[in-house]
């Protein structure tokens, strides 16, 4: 079966639902929630998130999905809900999702030295920073 | 732009009235061309600034001739020689924003407090003329400006920018004395397509917020001002009073002002940022920061903690502190507002590191919904606390208020009936009065939040709620209107 280079609707809402559950459960490790106790319409910040986690879980986030986001991520879309459309309509995550659904944990995990390697060092980190 | 003051809506009027006339005749008669729109938008926006503040507006000029030729000149360039510009024009930037704001500090009590003689006599000896209060706009524009040339360096941006409408960008009136501070995404593509756009939709949006902002500031916050006495500090029951009448009063003073810049823009057509999303709704510091001065904090988030730690996230604790230590020090060149910031940084991370762990004892989940309540309480109880620092520039009197807060016994029932007993019978009636309209306005913001509206001023906005408001602020307005707070800024 040949598969279309656009995504069908039905994917894309397996897509945010992907990305939704994800976030779950990383503010339940993070914060010590209980996964039940989450709206995906609240804001993050009514579950005690803060800047350090909004930084920390975008970080964690590029190295899933293997994209470059915005810092700011939690601060333009402060809800799970918000942030997991944003991250369908705007980039391409469907082969993250489909390769992460088959990788194991610890490939998740190897990737991480990587991803902090992109960020720059000294001045050059602090104008890239700027630069956003 | 002082919204208050008869003479900056004189101003507007004198101008508005010649100018919509000729633009009137022009547009019937085919000649009136759409950059004359431009033109008209920039004078008065510098006529307006130039009666608001003349030694800001000589500054003001100097500033943004430097800033718009070395951008120009920064935008023909590519990689280091473009950021060696940037470098250049933000030091320039900072370095007068430094001189006009903190130098009277650091001669005095910085330097001053290790030489002896110094803080006496720095004045004679020196060179420049010597600023006792920073003129009006300074930090805003300055950030602005800083802001506009990091936001330039992107690839994106390579297409020079036309010097009215970067006139227009940083010295658009209702935003350029006290913010909100803008962004090139957000507010360049309005001003480089700027038309006086008057539609009824625009008037009505604008006279909500207007309504808004005039109460919050000529009913509430001018109402509060002048009982709150930063000379008390023996009674805990009324340093603690005022301190809560400090908190209140902040927030209606610079809110309102926001609000009713916003207002004054859209009437024009331009939609600015909204600077704050019911901050005492807020259920912990970190969701406060979020509604706070949302335009400057994000501001010191993407200039000062995003970049400094850049990949060094283990240290994010460290830059979390040191950008709020910063943020306060921008408040006022004075200790007190550096201990406010590092105080709002010191309970950030306060929360973050021990209160998960208490969380966790509690088991999870249960603080979502059980702990709401107290957990407002603990946050207000702490923003009510930070305005103690923040009120009072004078720190031997604050180490003695906070000295008495911290005096069980001086919460005695004799102190209380003193503080209960300072009001006569009309002080403490205007004063109820007052609260019971400032707590309605923040009980309408609760409810937003609660009800899970679109928007926090949802309610505040509603067409019968923004004539009520206008109402009562023709009923209730201060005779004698403070200052804003956030010029001093």
């Amino acid at each position: 079966m040949v598969q279309s280079d656009v995504d069908t609707p039905n994917q894309s809402v397996d897509s945010v639902q992907a990305i939704q559950n994800w976030m779950v459960n990383q503010l339940v490790e993070q914060l010590s929630l209980d996964a039940k106790n989450i709206d995906v319409t609240e804001p993050l910040t009514r579950y005690g998130l803060d800047s350090i986690d909004a930084v920390t879980i975008v970080g964690e986030l590029e190295d899933w999905l293997e994209v470059e986001l915005p810092s700011t991520l939690f601060w333009d879309y402060p809800t799970i809900e918000k942030s997991a459309q944003y991250l369908v309509e705007e980039f391409d995550v469907s082969a993250a999702l489909d390769n992460a659904e088959s990788a194991a944990p610890s490939e998740t995990k190897a990737a991480k030295p990587e991803a902090s390697e992109k960020s720059g060092k000294g001045w050059g980190g602090f104008w890239k920073g700027l630069g956003g | 732009m002082n919204f208050s003051d008869f003479s900056f809506w004189w101003i507007l009027l004198l101008y508005a009235i010649p100018f919509f006339a000729i633009r009137y005749v022009g547009k019937s008669l085919k000649l009136w061309r759409d950059e004359l729109d431009t033109i008209g938008l920039a004078v008065m926006s510098l006529m307006l600034f130039l009666n608001a503040s003349r030694s800001s507006f000589a500054i003001f000029i100097v500033e943004i001739v430097f800033n718009y030729f070395m951008v120009r000149l920064m935008l023909k360039r590519r990689g280091n020689g473009a950021k060696l510009i940037a470098a250049i024009v933000i030091i320039t930037d900072i370095a007068i924003l430094a001189y006009l704001k903190y130098l009277t500090f650091f001669a005095e009590d910085v330097v001053g407090i290790v030489v002896p003689g110094f803080k006496n006599n720095w004045e004679q000896g020196f060179p420049l003329p010597i600023f006792q209060q920073i003129p009006p706009g300074v930090s805003f524009y300055t950030f602005q400006m800083v802001a506009f040339v990091v936001d330039s360096l992107r690839p994106k941006y390579k297409k020079p920018i036309a010097f009215l409408d970067y006139i227009n960008f940083i010295a658009f009136f209702p935003q350029i004395v006290a913010g909100p501070i803008e962004r090139r995404a957000d507010l360049l593509p309005q001003i480089q397509s700027f038309q006086f756009k008057f539609t009824a939709e625009n008037f009505e949006l604008g006279l909500r917020w207007l309504s808004l902002g005039f109460f919050m500031k000529l009913v509430l916050a001018d109402n509060i001002a002048p009982y709150i006495n930063l000379q008390e500090t023996a009674n805990p029951w009324i340093v603690w009073f005022f301190a809560y009448l400090f908190t209140l009063r902040i927030y209606f003073d610079f809110a309102g002002y926001s609000f009713m810049a916003l207002g004054v823009a859209r009437i024009l057509g331009v939609k600015l940022t909204v600077n704050f999303l019911a901050p005492y709704t807020s259920v912990s510091i970190q969701e406060f920061w979020r509604r706070w001065h949302i335009t400057l904090n994000n501001w010191f988030r993407d200039y000062v903690f995003l970049p400094l730690m850049g990949s060094k996230k283990q240290l994010a604790a460290f830059f979390l502190f040191i950008t709020f230590t910063l943020s306060g020090f921008w408040h006022g060149a004075a200790w007190n507002f550096i201990i406010w910031g590092a105080y709002h940084g010191g309970l950030l991370l306060l929360l973050r590191y021990t209160g998960r762990p208490f969380q966790r004892l509690m088991g999870k989940g249960k603080q979502v919904s059980r702990f709401q309540f107290f957990s407002w309480a603990l946050t207000f109880g702490s923003v009510t606390l930070g305005c103690l620092f923040f009120m009072d520039t004078d720190i031997l009197r604050l180490l003695s208020k906070l000295r008495t807060i911290v005096t069980p016994w001086a919460y005695s029932l004799s102190n209380l009936g003193e503080f209960l007993s300072s009001y006569s019978l009309n002080e403490g009636a205007v004063l109820i009065v007052t609260l019971l309209l400032a707590n309605a306005v923040l009980f309408m913001e609760h409810l937003a939040v609660w009800q899970k509206r679109k928007f926090e001023y949802e309610l505040l906005l509603l067409p019968w709620v923004s004539r009520v408001l206008l109402g009562l602020t023709i009923l209730f307005a201060a005779n004698q209107p403070s200052e804003f707070i956030y010029f001093e800024f």
